[in-house]
């Protein structure tokens, strides 16, 4: 099968829920294989909902979505997700094995017993997060960033060749989220990576793009985001340009704005 | 207990214990999991209107709360499936609905008719062979569904957007998953009736749920659970002379505060 030439593809997307005011209006986007994008924008945005139309979980009333090359539902498959709010069902009766084994589960496979291959990318994968001796607790036993660990492998355990997170660090110590940065850069020497965040950090410690989420999208080449970047996504609220990494990149003002890809011309 | 066993209506009543345990466990642990407790509820309750229509109608109430049941989780399905979180006030319109439709139909109906206090509030005592039969197929046909869709169930269960991604389609996993409910919850509507049963649907797992770590074992623990308070307030019921569907949740309610004192007492 040829590659395509990007890994996502959204062309003029529209969505929003229930015929309210939309979501996301005009939105145009594409990521290249091996790109590592942090998303960011205000809360509300449609960060988490750009995510989801990307997968195909919700469709957009106009405008074209490619995963892959192809239309979402026929790739999605190959795409390891980590949705918003691991926590959100603790008292969950499963293992953090069990759990992970969920990202080796196909719809409509025959036998439902995950087979020596499936348990090997599991533990493969809980090996890389470093929860492998974790394999037997119980879900709730976790602190957050172990339950974080616990949904980045289950991610993994896919195979994935494109991975999505969604606030990956939203409510982590920050020294998890600096171990979890460093884990999210090795892994994207061999898969593309699209991250949302709120937290400018992340754009110094991985990301090789940047775009700005806020009804429409702003998307720029580099791990900068430039001041009309911010002023569009944000509005007038004060964003304070810093962000701490090494090698310190300082998120300089755009000279050209020429150069910032605008919401149409991808 | 034992001389009550020479009596047929005490054997039905035991064997309908089983099946209704099995019902349960089953059923309130994907109810619980998934957190549709008020929809639960909300299917239970409604049912009345399926009892009012078959008493007007003149077929067997079990049918009727069954057929209302399954329509009414079909319904609320395609109105929450969009999005779970506001399924709220939909559930709370269509259990005061159903059960309004259930008292105009009573009301339509000649005569006065003694068993809809028993369906209110259970009546396992008067459980019938026919019945039993009914409880027996429908508990099988739940199991049967829930363990040919274990897994699917569970990915959805844990993560509803995960599965999606691995190509659940969820939104008919999540129909069936509340047809199943709705079947489950007749069933149990036998042991203590439409208004006590979201207890005997929640107290077993929630009790269940401390030490297990699959949805299996969760299942076959509350089932355990249903079976003890069920037995337990037969048993208690049959020597006080009192109603035995509110003794089977006064017993439960009692476990569950019971536990919930002893755990509170481990976290301190």
């Amino acid at each position: 099968m040829e590659s395509p030439e990007f890994d996502i593809e959204l062309k003029d997307v529209r969505f929003s829920y229930n015929g309210s005011d939309p979501v996301l209006d005009g939105v145009s986007l594409a990521v290249r294989p091996g790109e590592f994008l942090a998303v960011l924008g205000p809360n509300g945005g449609g960060k988490s909902t750009l995510l989801r139309v990307i997968l195909g979980i919700l469709k957009p009333q106009s405008g074209t979505v490619l995963l892959l090359g192809r239309p979402p539902q026929e790739t999605v498959c190959r795409v390891g997700y980590v949705p918003q709010d691991v926590s959100a069902n603790r008292g969950f009766p499963v293992s953090v094995e069990d759990v992970v084994l969920m990202g080796r589960f196909e719809a409509g496979r025959k036998s439902w017993r995950p087979s020596a291959e499936d348990r090997l990318a599991a533990e493969t994968a809980m090996d890389r997060l470093g929860i492998l001796a974790l394999r037997r607790k119980k879900i709730g036993e976790l602190s957050q960033g172990q339950r974080q660990r616990v949904a980045i492998a289950r991610a993994l355990a896919v195979q994935p060749a494109l991975l999505l997170l969604d606030e990956p660090t939203a409510s982590v110590d920050m020294q998890t989220q600096a171990a979890l940065y460093e884990i999210l850069r090795e892994l994207n020497r061999t898969l593309t990576i699209v991250m949302v965040s709120h937290d400018l950090t992340a754009i110094a410690s991985c990301a090789t793009s940047v775009a700005c989420v806020n009804r429409r999208l702003y998307h720029h080449d580099r791990a900068e985001l430039t001041g009309e970047m911010v002023q569009a996504a944000y509005g007038s609220c004060p964003v304070e340009l810093v962000a701490h990494g090494i090698p310190h990149r300082v998120l300089r003002q755009h000279e050209n704005p020429e150069t910032v890809r605008g919401e149409r011309d991808v | 207990m034992f001389e009550a066993l020479q009596f047929a209506f005490m054997r039905n009543a035991l064997l309908a214990g089983l099946w209704i345990s099995l019902a349960c466990g089953i059923i309130g642990t994907l109810v619980v999991s998934n957190r549709l407790v008020f929809l639960a509820g909300g299917i239970a309750h409604s049912a009345y209107g399926g009892v009012g229509l078959a008493l007007f109608l003149g077929f067997s109430p079990f049918f009727g709360a069954m057929g209302f049941s399954l329509a009414m989780a079909a319904l609320l399905a395609s109105l929450t499936a969009k999005d779970r979180s506001r399924a709220d006030p939909v559930v709370g319109v269509l259990w005061a609905v159903g059960m309004a439709l259930g008292v105009l139909f009573v009301d339509l109906s000649p005569g006065y008719r003694a068993d809809i206090m028993s369906l209110l509030f259970g009546s396992i005592l008067t459980v019938s062979s026919r019945e039993l039969w009914m409880m027996a197929g429908t508990t099988l046909l739940v199991a049967g569904a829930v363990g040919l869709k274990y897994r699917d169930l569970l990915v959805l269960s844990y993560d509803p957007d995960f599965a999606a991604t691995r190509g659940v389609r969820v939104s008919a996993l999540y129909r069936l998953l509340l047809l199943l409910v709705a079947a489950g919850t007749v069933v149990a509507i036998h042991a203590v009736g439409l208004i006590l049963v979201i207890a005997l649907l929640t107290i077993p797992p929630t009790l269940a749920e401390r030490s297990c770590r699959s949805l299996a074992s969760m299942m076959a623990v509350s089932s355990a659970w249903s079976a003890l308070f069920i037995f337990l307030g037969l048993d208690l019921s049959y020597r006080y002379n009192l109603t035995s569907g509110a003794v089977i949740i006064l017993v439960g309610a009692s476990f569950f505060c019971l536990f919930s004192i002893l755990e509170g007492r481990k976290g301190a």
